[in-house]
C-alpha cells in the first residue's frame, strides 16, 4: 500500500468546515421532496379508485370530479391532489355534492374510496359520504394495505398510473399545457408501462413533470390530514416485533 | 449446523490453533535471538507487546467461533489493525515514538487512577483501600513516580489515526479497513442501520426500520482476516529488525494449512 497520488474522491463536492456538500444542493435552486411523505398521501386516493374501478372507468371518474371542482373552487391551485379539495369551504362542498350526486360517477367515486373513508376519517372528500355509514364489514383493511405497497415505490406501475392520472387531468382541463414537441402528449402510452421503451420515456417524463407540481415544500396547499397520513397508518396496525422467535 | 459445516469449523479451528501456536513461537524465536540495547529498551518493550498483543487478540478470536460474525468480529478486527498503524508508525522512529507511547499510557494511566480515586472518595470510601488504584499506581511507579508523570489529553502521538497512517504509507489500510470497522466500534447508523434493524414488510409502516438481532451464524472470513492482520503486525515487525530471514509469511502457512 501507498500513498500515490489518486484521484480525489467526490470532487465535485464543496467542503464547508468538515462538511462536504453535494454539486445540486451547492445553490437555493433545488427542495429536496420525499415520495412516501410528501407524495403518496396525495395520490392514494387515486390508487385506491383506480385499483377498484379499473383505471379507465377511474380517470373518468375522477376527470368529471376535478373539472366539477374547477368550476367551483376558488383556489389558484388546480390540480387534483387530494389536499386540493380541503380548500373547498363549506358552501363550495354542498355545491359540489349536490351537483356531483346527480352524476353516475358518485357511487363509483364512492366505492372507489369506502376503505379509505373508514380507516382514515377527516380526508379531504369525506364531505362526499354525507350521512352514509360505513361497517367493518364493508371494508377492508387488506385493501388499503395492497394499494400502499403498489404505490410505496414510486416506479411502480400503479404509482405510474397515479401520477400519470393528476398530469392527464390537467391537461384535460387545461391547466397543464404542453408544447406538440411534450412526450407528455403521448402520455397514453403509460398503459404499457414498464414493457415498452417508449411506456419508460413517458414515465421519467410525468416524473420530472409531477415533481414540478407536488415539488414545492412550501406547498401551503397540503392539508393537515395529508401530513398525518403516516401517524393515522402507524395507528391502524402499531409496528411490532418479536426478536425472540 | 449440519455435520458437514460442523466438520468444516473443526477445520478451521484445527488450522487456527496451529497457526497461533507456530505465531508464539516465531515470536519466541525473533525475541531470545533479539540483541537488546539497553540504553533503547522502550522499543525492545513496545514492539514485542505489540506482536504479543496482536496473537492474543488473534488466539481468543480463533477460540471463539461464536464471535466470527458481523456484530463482534468487526470489533477486534479494528484493534487489531490500530495496533498494526500503530507499529508501522512507531518503526519509522523506533525509539522517540516508543517512547511517546510509553509516556502516554502511563499519563493516561495517572488521570484513569486520579478519576476512580475522586469517584471513591465522593462515595465515602477510602481510595487507600482500592485494590485496583493500589495496583494501577503500582504500575505506574514501576515507569515513573506517579507524582512525577505528565498526563497528555491529546492523542499519544500527537495525530489522528489517519495522520499515521499517511505517514506509515498505509493510507489505503486506513481508508479501507480501519475507517470502515470503526463504524461498528462507534455503534454508527452505517454500521446498525445495516446488521440491527430489519426493514417492515407492512406498506402502513412506510419502510419502518424495527430493531433486529441476529441469530447468530459464524463466517470464517473474520477468522481469515485475524489471520491476515497477524501475519502483517509480523511483517512489519520482521522486515525492520529481522530483514534477512527467509521465511513464509504468516498468512502462506495458514492458506496452506487451511489447503491441507
Amino acid at each position: 500500500m501507498s500513498n500515490v497520488a489518486k484521484k480525489k474522491i467526490l470532487s465535485d463536492h464543496k467542503q464547508k468546515g468538515k462538511k462536504l456538500i453535494p454539486i445540486m444542493m451547492q445553490g437555493n435552486f433545488l427542495s429536496e421532496i420525499n415520495w412516501l411523505d410528501d407524495f403518496v398521501p396525495e395520490l392514494f386516493w387515486i390508487a385506491c379508485v383506480q385499483k377498484k374501478l379499473g383505471y379507465k372507468t377511474a380517470n373518468e371518474v375522477l376527470l368529471e370530479l376535478h373539472e366539477l371542482y374547477l368550476e367551483i373552487s376558488d383556489s389558484k391551485y388546480p390540480h387534483n391532489i387530494f389536499s386540493s379539495y380541503s380548500s373547498l369551504k363549506g358552501h363550495q362542498k354542498s355545491k359540489l355534492l349536490d351537483r356531483f350526486k346527480s352524476s353516475k360517477s358518485y357511487d363509483k367515486l364512492l366505492m372507489g374510496i369506502k376503505d379509505l373513508q373508514y380507516f382514515y376519517p377527516g380526508h379531504p372528500l369525506e364531505f362526499l359520504y354525507s350521512n352514509l355509514e360505513l361497517s367493518k364489514e364493508d371494508v377492508d383493511l387488506e385493501f388499503i394495505k395492497s394499494v400502499l405497497g403498489d404505490i410505496s415505490f414510486r416506479r411502480s406501475k400503479e404509482a405510474m398510473y397515479a401520477q400519470a392520472l393528476v398530469l392527464y387531468v390537467a391537461m384535460a382541463t387545461g391547466k397543464l399545457i404542453v408544447t406538440k414537441e411534450s412526450s407528455l402528449l403521448g402520455i397514453n402510452e403509460i398503459k404499457e408501462y414498464p414493457d415498452t421503451e417508449k411506456s419508460r420515456q413517458i414515465a421519467s417524463s410525468i416524473r420530472a413533470s409531477f415533481n414540478g407540481i407536488l415539488g414545492n415544500k412550501d406547498l401551503t396547499i397540503r392539508c393537515d390530514w395529508a401530513n398525518n397520513f403516516w401517524v393515522r397508518s402507524f395507528e391502524l396496525e402499531r409496528p411490532h416485533i418479536n426478536l425472540q422467535k | 449446523m449440519n455435520e458437514r459445516e460442523s466438520a468444516d469449523l473443526n477445520k478451521w479451528i484445527k488450522s487456527l490453533k496451529s497457526i497461533i501456536s507456530l505465531s508464539l513461537e516465531r515470536l519466541e524465536s525473533r525475541w531470545n535471538s533479539w540483541e537488546i540495547d539497553a540504553t533503547k529498551i522502550t522499543i525492545y518493550e513496545v514492539t514485542g507487546a505489540m506482536v504479543a498483543r496482536q496473537i492474543s487478540l488473534a488466539k481468543s478470536f480463533s477460540n471463539n467461533p461464536q464471535a466470527w460474525n458481523n456484530d463482534l468480529a468487526p470489533l477486534i478486527m479494528r484493534a487489531m489493525v490500530e495496533n498494526i498503524i500503530n507499529l508501522k508508525w512507531i518503526l519509522k522512529d523506533p525509539l522517540v515514538r516508543s517512547r511517546k507511547f510509553v509516556e502516554w499510557g502511563i499519563g493516561n494511566e495517572k488521570l484513569q487512577v486520579e478519576k476512580r480515586v475522586r469517584e471513591i472518595e465522593e462515595s465515602g470510601g477510602n481510595p487507600d483501600e482500592d485494590l485496583a488504584t493500589e495496583s494501577n499506581i503500582a504500575w505506574i511507579d514501576f515507569h515513573r513516580y506517579t507524582f512525577l508523570t505528565e498526563v497528555n489529553l491529546g492523542s499519544w502521538s500527537g495525530k489522528s489515526v489517519r495522520q499515521m497512517s499517511i505517514e506509515a504509507e498505509c493510507k489505503d489500510f486506513y481508508d479501507l479497513v480501519y475507517d470502515p470497522f470503526s463504524n461498528n466500534s462507534h455503534s454508527s447508523w452505517n454500521h446498525i442501520g445495516k446488521f440491527n434493524v430489519q426493514i417492515s414488510e407492512n406498506p402502513l409502516h412506510r419502510f419502518l426500520r424495527t430493531p433486529y438481532v441476529d441469530s447468530g451464524h459464524i463466517d470464517p472470513f473474520y477468522a481469515e482476516l485475524s489471520m491476515k492482520y497477524l501475519s502483517m503486525v509480523f511483517d512489519t515487525f520482521e522486515s525492520k529488525y529481522f530483514p534477512d530471514i527467509n521465511e513464509k509469511s504468516i498468512l502462506e502457512l495458514f492458506q496452506e494449512t487451511i489447503r491441507e
